[in-house]
């Protein structure tokens, strides 16, 4: 198993508002590392999909409420 | 956190509202009809610490502001592990706002400005408002709506926003494969109109370089032509003037080799008489001193023929090197430019022009029988003996104007041919250039349907990706939720349900399930009544706020219950009044509740009556 460092720039959680958002991308971060998903060829999919969620949870004017 | 003391000026309906001498231990009942203001407390308090209300976000807080005044003010105190503080937030009809944060033990400005108070509460209480509302803060939202009490569970489980997004996400996927549907048919039909071009997109610039061959081989032959016909202009000419300076040249060298001998003879005769003149006297004993003088008149004689001689020679190296050497350069020039145009004359027109573009001139019928004869050239070892002969000016003029005429007509000729075919391909080139921007066009269509259609496959990847996260973090989620319940809340659900539930759970499909001690079996959430909803949703939220305000370490913590026994029957109002009670000897310290006439067994710490008439409320006063 590799010992190098995950790079998780991509996941951005200093803007995230919404107590949701905040949780999920804390999943999401914990999940990659676990997962090795930055070795899988869809880590791309991944990304994307993370974000288009982290957006529409903090877009939803109620996100604080979900 | 315990609130000390609320003061309110023209908020909501009160012109002036003044809490004092607040008991940071136990129940604080607000009694009032409806319209009576008893929802204005929680307001206040919510607005003092976070600069809003559960109704109202920042953009409509001006709506808070009294009617007729300008701004609303509300000072709230309170006391936050040992020591005290007091917040002052004040907002006008536009919804600007200012705040200021003091602590009270220390004299000292914490906060300034409404974003400082903001971070300044959040690093001091150690929440937001977020946290807030969803775990201090009750109010008897949606009491129409039977699925109120389910979602603010599936909410404190963290989960309700995953159900959400996983709908949404779902109607997005089947939409999208219905466009992806659509966009397909018409991608397929683009191709279909974009491939009838029968279009090669190789064969222009491949026509573009038969016609740019032809072009650079006509501009070759254009300028062999122009060079022969200045071989035919200038060669009569150069001929002349060479041989008359050859015949002057030679007629130099004739005077100059007599002015030498006479110099020779000259000098010897002088030497004779100068040097030896007794041999002379004993030859020829006649000979005077006259003769003597004569020998001297002989040394200015070789001196003048010396001189006019080195002139001669000065004249005639002088004509050799810049009038006949450069006419020699000049006719290995034009005899060069003769061979090479005769050479070029002698290629075969495919080698010329090059395979393909031979081939395409052959296969279009732009070549004709006789376009590549090479008649004009019968005798090529003549032309060859002639150049050759050109090159010391010893070919005859007239023959050589004959050869340079043949051959000037021949890359003529040459030249028609390729003009010909170069206007021909000219036109191929101007046609095969219009279907192509057809079919860039046509291709445009095509690209513009292939992007519609990834951004179509892309999407539905990424919402099939997305369902996947939102599943994996909505089991996180629930598997927490539940190792909460069971840990921590199991005991308060069964107080405030009087035992009928002891355990509550969410299970994989996001169903909330209640597990009632008489059927010893979970029920649906859903299955049970309105007010037993409410009372599990109730006890859920006290033990949520009991678990954060334990883990904020806070010495105390308020929670305001708006109208939370809207639902229920005397018995239920009176187990969960006492355990209310019971729960203010714990880190939930100071409840607030806001009741429509006060049950039975209500033994509150504070009253606060609210009158539908009076716009100010100060119990003490």
């Amino acid at each position: 198993m590799s010992s190098e460092p995950v790079n998780m720039d991509w996941l951005k959680t200093d803007g995230l508002k919404s107590v949701v958002a905040q949780r999920f991308a804390k999943f999401c971060a914990d999940d990659f590392k676990a997962n090795n998903v930055s070795e899988d060829p869809d880590s791309d999919l991944y990304k994307e999909a993370v974000q288009l969620i982290l957006g529409r949870i903090e877009s939803s004017v109620s996100g604080d409420k979900l | 956190m315990i609130i000390t003391e609320l003061l309110a000026e023209n908020f909501r309906k009160y012109e002036k509202l003044h809490l004092t001498d607040l008991p940071e231990k136990g129940l604080i009942a607000v009694n009032g009809s409806n319209e009576s203001g008893k929802s204005s407390l929680g307001d206040a308090i919510c607005f003092a610490l976070f600069g809003r209300t559960n109704q109202l976000t920042d953009e409509r807080i001006g709506k808070l502001v009294h009617w007729g005044k300008e701004e609303a003010k509300v000072t709230l105190s309170f006391r936050h592990r040992d020591k005290y503080y007091r917040l002052t937030r004040v907002a006008d009809t536009e919804g600007e706002q200012t705040a200021s944060l003091w602590c009270v033990d220390d004299e000292a400005a914490l906060a300034d400005t409404s974003d400082e108070v903001t971070a300044a509460l959040k690093k001091l209480l150690g929440y937001g408002y977020p946290a807030f509302i969803k775990t201090f803060y009750w109010s008897q939202q949606g009491s129409d709506d039977n699925r109120a009490d389910t979602e603010s569970l599936q909410a404190m489980a963290g989960v309700k926003a995953y159900i959400g997004l996983e709908e949404t996400f779902s109607t997005e996927q089947e939409k999208l494969s219905t466009e992806l549907g659509k966009i397909e048919k018409d991608y397929q039909a683009s191709v279909d109109v974009r491939d009838a071009t029968g279009v090669d997109q190789d064969w222009l610039p491949q026509l573009v370089e038969v016609r740019d061959s032809l072009e650079v081989c006509e501009q070759d032959r254009r300028g062999l032509t122009q060079n022969v016909n200045q071989v035919r202009e200038t060669y009569t000419e150069k001929h002349s003037t060479f041989h008359q300076l050859i015949r002057k040249n030679d007629r130099l060298g004739w005077f100059t080799t007599l002015g030498l001998v006479l110099l020779v003879l000259a000098l010897l005769a002088w030497a004779l008489l100068t040097f030896s003149p007794d041999l002379l006297v004993s030859v020829w004993p006649e000979v005077t001193q006259q003769a003597i003088t004569v020998g001297r008149g002989l040394l200015w004689f070789c001196v003048v023929t010396a001189i006019v001689t080195s002139i001669l020679m000065l004249y005639g190296w002088n004509l050799e090197r810049n009038q006949i050497s450069p006419l020699y350069d000049e006719a290995a020039v034009m005899s060069d430019d003769l061979q090479r145009s005769a050479d070029k004359l002698n290629v075969d027109m495919n080698e010329y022009l090059g395979e393909d573009t031979h081939n395409y001139l052959a296969q279009s019928g732009l070549l004709y029988e006789d376009d590549d004869d090479k008649k004009w050239q019968s005798d090529p070892v003549h032309l060859e003996d002639l150049s050759e002969r050109m090159r010391t000016y010893k070919a005859d003029p007239l023959e050589t104007v004959a050869a340079a005429d043949g051959v000037s007509m021949a890359l003529d000729r040459q030249n028609k041919t390729l003009y010909r075919c170069a206007r021909a391909v000219d036109k191929d080139v101007e046609i095969e250039r219009a279907r192509v921007d057809d079919y860039i066009v046509l291709n445009a269509d095509v690209q513009r349907y292939q992007k519609l259609r990834d951004e179509r496959i892309n999407g539905i990847k990424v919402r099939e990706k997305g369902r996947e996260l939102i599943k994996k973090a909505s089991m996180h989620s629930i598997r927490s939720f539940n190792r909460v319940v069971h840990g921590r809340c199991q005991e308060l659900l069964s107080d405030f349900t009087q035992s009928h539930y002891t355990d509550l759970e969410i299970d994989n499909n996001f169903a909330l399930k209640v597990l009632s001690e008489e059927k010893g079996d979970y029920l649906e959430f859903e299955e049970i009544s309105a007010g037993t909803q409410r009372q599990i949703s109730l006890a859920m939220r006290v033990s949520l706020a009991n678990t954060l305000a334990e883990s904020t370490d806070a010495n105390g913590q308020f929670m305001f219950l708006d109208e939370p026994f809207a639902f229920f029957d005397p018995e239920r109002t009176a187990a969960t009044i006492n355990r209310l009670h019971e729960s203010t000897a714990g880190n939930l310290s100071q409840v607030w509740v806001t009741v429509q006439g006060m049950p039975e067994g209500l033994d509150a710490a504070f009253m606060v009556n609210c009158s539908l008439e009076n716009s100010e409320l100060n119990p003490d006063s």
